[in-house]
């Protein structure tokens, strides 16, 4: 496992304070504190993807706020909202713009403890799927044009020949782009093309 | 002297004449005798006629000419005198003509004219024919008879002479033959005369006598007794010899004594009869001398003097001196014109006087001391005696106070008119006897009539004003039955819409005689005093009404402190009706507490009330408390106090509801704000217990992991400030919601403004709202309550919040300042930079309840306006010229009151 980062974003000195010393617990982690939303929101573009701890009521930006800033980039930031004011309609926002957890304080230490680890897992799960769309797309973007046509015919389950039909070429011309197509990604069988092309989030069209 | 009043007889006998009672009845006995004598002849009774003595009768023609004569003397004592010349003809012409056949011996055959056959039968020269003496007796007492009526002063002087010759005629020759010293025959017939003739001749002359009394004795000398007096004198000495001779004659006839027995008796009788006479005539002449004497002292002290013709005083009387003031011998030989300054009479003026005119004038003369008189002069001049000058008599007589009160009485009358003119009365009058009306000033007029054209009588007026007014006077019956007095009457005449009002009075009298009843009435014109107490009287009933509306309960109160009215409203505050109170003491509405101790003094100024606040009493004993204000009038010529009265009962009721409220919004209101402060207090306090929590959990991990102690130790530390911290912000809570009493004590501003910002910042309901504190004072301490100072930022800063709110085209922004002041203030200010403040508010911020936010209770201003100024403070409120609103308000500072107190 590579350093996990703790980002805590809160304006009470002590909060942040203690909440430093309780995560360091974890081990093997990287904790950085922000006194407020905005400061955190001026340095997040250079911040390796981590765990965010963020208060809600806040001057300057809010912690909602500073979700749905972030949550565009949900593979980097995990959000849990620690908050002192348990409100269902606030804890639905904060969950519809991507927090994981919602966190009333003051809460068990162990809780919190354990909300960070899931965070840390999902972080790992959303990492590992990230790569396997990153080699799927570097592989379709070796495929040429006509190729690529082809492979959205497949997509579509249509036959050779309506797929020659359609691109106005014969169905043997079909058969070699196919055979091409699967040489360059390295598979043998039509579905392991289907496969790499939905990773790649290559979608059938409607 | 005379000259000035003359006597009656001047004026040609023109007076009745008052016939004393003794005259007719002498005339009357003289009559009865002549009647004897001719009833005598008629039936041959010869001792009738007088044919005792001698057989010597009265004639009938002589007893005729007699009994004309006293009829004659009887008409002139009438207003038919002037018929006496005519009846008197008759006895001259008998007497005449038996004289003249007796002087010329012929016969005129008028002897026997009556009774013939009766008077032939006489020893007699020629029967029937009167004598020589009766003759003359008829004759003289005809002419005395004529001279008595005749308008000559001197003729009838004369009457006197021709009765009294008369008399002594008739005595001695009518005493002859009685007493026998004569026989008749023919020689003797001269002298005698039948005792018939003699008696009526001595009746008829003292008739004639007594008849001329009437008058006074006409321009005889002024020699100090009267008239009647020297006729009576006169008689006497006449009679008085021929008594005396007849008693002499008698005695010696009868041969009673010696002849010289009788003449000294004569004598004896002579004398004493003088000495009688003379005493008798003695005291009637002092006695009118007496009375001329007062007439002359009576006509001296009237204002009377004689002049010369050049106007030297000859005589000044008394009443002169007391006009003038000059006293006689001051006055005598000066010039009465120099003397009284009255202008001289001219030339041609005394040449008329001298002529014998009157002169007569009126002249203003003056007083010894200066003063002016108005005198009414008159003048004339007189002669007594041919041989002395003439003088002229002047007779003053002082009418300056007759010529006052004329013109007085002109002025009055002048004044009269003038205001029967000006005030358009009208005087009219009637009388039953001629039933005729007559009109004076505007009276016509005023009755509808056309000048002078109304001739009727009192039925025809009756009619007009039946036609011209639809009624009349209220005087039923014939005008007999009318009672006396006033009746006033009104008269409504309607023209064209518009009422005519005629007004006046009649009054009716009742005089002494029958049927003399008469009626004096004035009219006037009454229209527009009805119209103008028309007018007064709505002006009245609205002012009434008007002054029923006013709230507040009225009482008017005279100089003496007497109530003169008391409005409905004042009835029911003090429970009193207007009738009981009604000159009362206005001392009775007041608790004997606060009751002047003198009368209530009316306010000097007009028109300035005076308002106070005090008690006063009701009906039932209870005090109220009352607001009265009393304002001075001048009602007529007396002052008189308006007194308010507002019942403040209520008032003082509803204020300390109010207050009640206003404690009780005051508190719903903190607690309202608490529960603000609460969300942020949670929120505070949530902070302490996370952190505490955290460090809580981070020590058992770490006492788990057996980690470094000092570590543990430190978080302890933290652990135990962060729970201190919660208590802190628990106290701060509890105080805030505890309603007490300002606590001013020194505070740090910069301090209780943090902790009001770190509250602000915790409300959930300001996101994206930029809020920004610029302390600019280095002096921060301030003399406050901290929580309500806090209390009043948190509600400026909910107030901006609200304000800012949905602001989206520019950065809501929140500026908390403060700035020190030159008088030991310092300014807090909150802008922010939303819409700004209505109008509405800005002008009356701490209106209690007036809001702009829809769910406000419009308590926030008001109370903190209220929390400011307890503190000694101001509150104000502005907008910022580039939008929003700024809510200032001041402390005093305590370094500034450390200064004051050293």
């Amino acid at each position: 496992m590579t350093t996990r980062r703790i980002y805590i974003v809160d304006d009470d000195l002590a909060v942040r304070t203690s909440l430093e010393y309780l995560l360091s617990m974890i081990g093997e982690s990287e904790i950085r504190c922000f006194d407020s939303g905005d400061s955190f929101l001026e340095s997040a573009p250079l911040l390796e993807p981590g765990c965010l701890l963020l208060d809600l009521q806040m001057p300057g930006a809010s912690g909602l706020q500073v979700l749905s800033t972030v949550g565009g980039r949900p593979t980097r930031f995990v959000p849990i909202v620690l908050t002192g004011e348990g409100d269902v309609s606030v804890a639905v926002q904060a969950m519809k713009l991507g927090a994981i957890d919602f966190i009333e304080k003051p809460c068990d230490h162990l809780k919190l403890m354990t909300a960070v680890e899931a965070a840390f897992t999902q972080q790992a799960a959303s990492t590992a799927e990230e790569q396997r769309k990153a080699k799927a797309i570097s592989l379709l973007e070796q495929l040429s044009s006509r190729e690529l046509d082809v492979l959205r015919g497949l997509i579509d389950g249509q036959s050779n020949k309506i797929i020659a039909h359609a691109l106005d070429i014969s169905p043997r011309t079909v058969e070699i782009y196919r055979a091409k197509l699967m040489e360059k990604l390295q598979v043998r069988s039509l579905s392991e093309v289907l496969r790499i092309a939905f990773a790649a989030g290559l979608v059938p069209m409607d | 002297m005379q000259e000035l009043n003359p006597p009656p007889q001047r004026l040609g006998g023109s007076l009745p004449v008052r016939m004393t009672p003794i005259v007719p009845a002498l005339v009357l006995a003289a009559q009865l005798v002549c009647v004897l004598a001719l009833c005598g002849w008629a039936f041959g009774l010869a001792g009738l006629s007088g044919g005792f003595f001698g057989g010597y009768r009265m004639q009938p023609l002589t007893a005729v000419a007699f009994m004309t004569i006293g009829f004659g003397i009887l008409l002139s004592g009438t207003s038919r005198r002037g018929f006496t010349g005519w009846v008197m003809a008759l006895p001259l012409l008998i007497g005449c003509s038996a004289l003249a056949q007796e002087l010329s011996g012929l016969s005129l055959g008028i002897d026997r004219l009556l009774f013939p056959g009766s008077v032939v039968h006489q020893f007699r020269s020629y029967p029937g024919r009167p004598g020589v003496l009766p003759a003359l007796g008829i004759l003289l007492l005809a002419l005395a008879s004529l001279a008595v009526i005749s308008r000559a002063p001197a003729v009838r002087r004369l009457s006197v002479v021709f009765s009294c010759v008369a008399i002594a005629a008739a005595a001695i020759s009518g005493t002859l033959l009685p007493l026998g010293m004569s026989t008749p025959g023919p020689e003797t017939r001269y002298a005698l005369m039948s005792l018939p003739s003699a008696l009526t001749i001595c009746l008829l002359a003292i008739a004639v006598v007594a008849l001329r009394r009437q008058y006074a004795w006409p321009g005889s000398p002024d020699c100090g007794f009267g008239s009647a007096t020297i006729q009576t004198c006169l008689l006497l000495c006449v009679s008085m010899p021929v008594v005396s001779a007849l008693g002499h004659f008698w005695a010696e006839r009868a041969g009673h004594a010696s002849a010289e027995m009788i003449e000294i008796v004569q004598a004896v009788a002579q004398v004493a009869l003088s000495c009688g006479l003379i005493a008798w005539a003695w005291m009637r002449i002092a006695r009118e001398s007496g009375a001329r004497s007062a007439v002359n002292l009576a006509l001296d002290s009237a204002p009377v003097s004689i002049t010369d013709v050049d106007g030297r005083i000859l005589r000044w009387s008394a009443g002169c001196e007391r006009l003038y003031g000059w006293t006689s011998e001051q006055a005598l030989g000066r010039f009465q014109q120099k003397l009284t300054g009255t202008p001289p009479i001219s030339a041609a003026g005394i040449e008329a006087l001298l002529g014998g005119a009157r002169h007569e004038n009126e002249v203003t003369a003056y007083r010894r001391d200066g003063r002016a008189l108005r005198v009414l002069h008159s003048c004339q001049a007189v002669q007594p005696r041919s041989d002395l000058p003439p003088m002229v008599v002047h007779s003053m007589t002082d009418i300056t106070a007759r010529t006052q009160a004329e013109r007085a009485v002109l002025a009055s009358d002048a004044r009269l008119s003038l205001a029967i003119d000006l005030h358009e009365l009208g005087i009219f009058e009637w009388s039953l006897a001629t039933d005729r009306f007559v009109f004076h000033g505007h009276a016509e007029r005023l009755f509808a009539l056309a000048p002078g054209a109304f001739e009727g009588g009192i039925e025809a007026w009756k009619q007009h004003l039946r036609a011209t007014f639809g009624t009349t006077f209220h005087t039923p019956g014939p005008p007999e039955t009318w009672p006396a007095g006033r009746h006033p009457f009104r008269l409504v005449a309607v023209e064209g819409g518009i009422a005519k009002v005629v007004e006046g009075t009649a009054h009716i009298h009742h005089g002494p005689g029958e049927g003399d009843i008469s009626m004096i009435g004035i009219v006037m014109d009454a229209t527009e005093r009805e119209q103008r107490a028309e007018m007064l009287k709505s002006r009245e009933s609205e002012l009434r009404s008007i002054l029923e509306t006013v709230p507040e309960a009225m009482i008017t109160i005279d100089g003496d402190g007497r109530i003169r009215s008391f409005s409905a409203t004042a009835e029911t505050l003090f429970g009193y009706a207007a009738t009981e109170v009604l000159g009362q003491d206005v001392r009775l509405l007041l608790p004997r507490y606060v009751r002047p101790s003198g009368k209530p003094v009316v306010p000097g100024q007009d028109g300035a009330a005076e308002t106070r606040i005090t008690a006063g009493l009701d009906r039932h004993g209870n005090e109220l408390p009352i607001e009265i204000a009393i304002g001075a009038a001048e009602v007529g010529n007396q002052r008189i106090a308006i007194a308010f009265i507002r019942n403040l009962r209520e008032q003082l009721a509803a204020q300390a509801r109010i207050n009640e409220l206003r404690e009780q919004l005051l508190h719903a209101s903190r607690a309202s704000a608490m529960g603000e402060m609460g969300a942020g207090l949670a929120h505070e306090l949530n902070q302490p217990l996370t952190a505490t929590s955290n460090l809580l959990g981070a020590i058992d991990l770490m006492m788990a992991r057996e980690g470094d102690p000092e570590q543990v130790r430190c978080m302890l530390e933290l652990a135990r400030q962060e729970v201190l911290r919660a208590g802190s912000i628990i106290r701060r809570m509890r105080a805030f919601a505890a309603k007490g009493e300002l606590d001013i004590q020194a505070e740090p501003l910069e301090e209780v403004i943090g902790e009001t910002l770190q509250l602000a910042r915790s409300r959930r309901r300001a996101p994206g709202v930029r809020l920004r504190y610029r302390p600019s004072v280095a002096a921060p301490s301030v003399l406050a309550d901290r929580i309500q100072i806090q209390q009043v930022l948190v509600n400026l800063l909910n107030n901006a919040f609200d304000a800012l709110a949905g602001l989206n085209d520019r950065q809501p922004e929140i500026i908390i300042s403060t700035r020190q002041l030159n008088d030991g203030h310092i300014m807090v200010s909150v802008i922010d930079n939303g819409p700004g403040l209505p109008e509405a508010i800005i002008n009356r911020p701490f209106e209690t309840f007036s809001s702009t936010k829809v769910n406000g209770m419009g308590l926030g201003l008001s109370i903190c306006r209220r929390i400011v100024e307890a503190h000694g403070g101001c509150f104000s409120l502005r907008n910022v010229p580039d939008g929003g609103a700024a809510v200032e308000f001041t402390l005093p500072t305590f370094a500034e009151l450390e200064l004051k107190a050293g």
